[in-house]
């Protein structure tokens, strides 16, 4: 049975697990499906895992992410990620708004976690390969990887447009 | 040219930004101790019928065998035979037989699925839950006690019988007389109609009917 501890770590982890879920998926609806499905996850195995579940959660939701962005073409076209976080507040920065964060969403679901879990969730190198259940090296090359093609799209937004309206 | 010590800290922002809004919904742990509720019953709904109805394939008692040191044969699905009909006498007029059943919305084969090992059965068992062949029957270890099921047959059910409601066992019938609680099962695969399943009647009956499984 799930005790008290299982809502504690529900109530401490949820929001963590649902923002990077939402930096995943690109969409809110998607997130909060992920996330429950990943702590359905940790609840059926809380008691092997109860001493230290964040970890496990955090990978449940990264899985969970991956196979939704897989599987986005099977589904009926919805309102598109990069359009979602135009809805910003109205003095965010525009740089972050049109250029930073469409450009992360573009990036492919592997350099789009290492960059999530490292830089939004602070994990180490470590941690982070162990939440991608992959080698540090991949982790330390695909961080490389990603943080080149936002240094390109920073500095030349206008391919970045391009490259949208392409899609 | 950005640094990356620049790059990332601009990410961090603008992450920390794109999601400052998003919180979850306050009822989560309920909705997900719920779900996770429903699932399990699910789950052990389907862990005992799967392996009861892998083990119907064959008609009669099947017993699944585990490994039991004292067990001999092993894994050998055993046939309880029913008790014999009467034989006709050849010279009797051909009459349509009289069924005494009658259609039935759900019949039954008697299988029995995996269980743990019995603790204290009775020297004469001989698997970790053991077939009987006088009486016929099975002996559970359920509760910390053996419980002896006997598998039998009959053509009609009493007319005492009265609807046992068990679910996903639809059309059961029991009676309780002198401490023996009697269930009635109707079986196409049984010739005389129906099986009938015999214990104490302090077995819980939930656990003695999965002995059968819908045959249909």
């Amino acid at each position: 049975m799930l005790g008290s501890d299982f809502d504690e770590f529900v109530r401490d982890c949820s929001p963590g697990l649902l923002r990077m879920a939402y930096l995943l998926t690109g969409d809110r609806g998607h997130a909060e499906d992920v996330v429950q499905a990943a702590l359905l996850r940790v609840a059926r195995r809380w008691r092997r895992i109860r001493g230290e579940p964040a970890p496990y959660a955090r990978r449940a939701v990264v899985n969970l992410a991956k196979n939704h962005w897989r599987d986005r073409f099977r589904r009926p076209p919805e309102s598109s990620a990069i359009a979602e976080f135009g809805y910003g507040p109205p003095d965010a920065d525009v740089l972050l708004r049109q250029v930073l964060l469409p450009a992360v969403m573009d990036l492919p679901v592997r350099q789009r976690a290492v960059l999530v879990l490292r830089y939004f969730q602070d994990l180490s190198v470590e941690q982070t390969a162990a939440a991608l259940d992959c080698s540090i090296g991949t982790v330390k090359s695909q961080t490389h990887h990603a943080l080149s093609k936002l240094r390109e799209a920073l500095d030349d937004p206008t391919e970045l447009k391009e490259n949208d309206h392409a899609h | 040219m950005r640094t990356d010590d620049d790059l990332t800290t601009l990410l961090r922002r603008g992450l920390t930004r794109a999601t400052a809004d998003l919180d979850p919904r306050p009822d989560l742990a309920c909705v997900v101790r719920r779900r996770h509720a429903r699932a399990r019953r699910r789950r052990l709904t389907v862990g005992v019928a799967v392996p009861a109805a892998a083990l119907a394939a064959g008609s009669g008692l099947a017993l699944a065998v585990h490994d039991a040191p004292n067990h001999s044969p092993s894994r050998t699905a055993v046939a309880v035979p029913p008790p014999s009909t009467p034989a006709t006498r050849a010279s009797a007029p051909r009459t349509t037989p009289v069924r005494s059943v009658p259609t039935k919305s759900a019949s039954y084969r008697v299988v029995l699925s995996n269980h743990s090992t019995p603790a204290n059965c009775p020297a004469n068992a001989t698997a970790p839950v053991s077939k009987s062949a006088n009486p016929a029957g099975v002996w559970f270890f359920t509760n910390g006690q053996c419980v002896f099921v006997g598998v039998g047959g009959a053509e009609t059910k009493p007319a005492d019988a009265v609807p046992l409601h068990i679910k996903g066992y639809p059309g059961l019938y029991s009676t309780l007389e002198n401490g023996v609680r009697t269930i009635y099962a109707p079986g196409i695969g049984h010739p005389r109609g129906w099986w009938v399943l015999k214990m104490p009647a302090t077995a819980p009956q939930d656990m003695a009917v999965r002995l059968i499984v819908p045959a249909n």
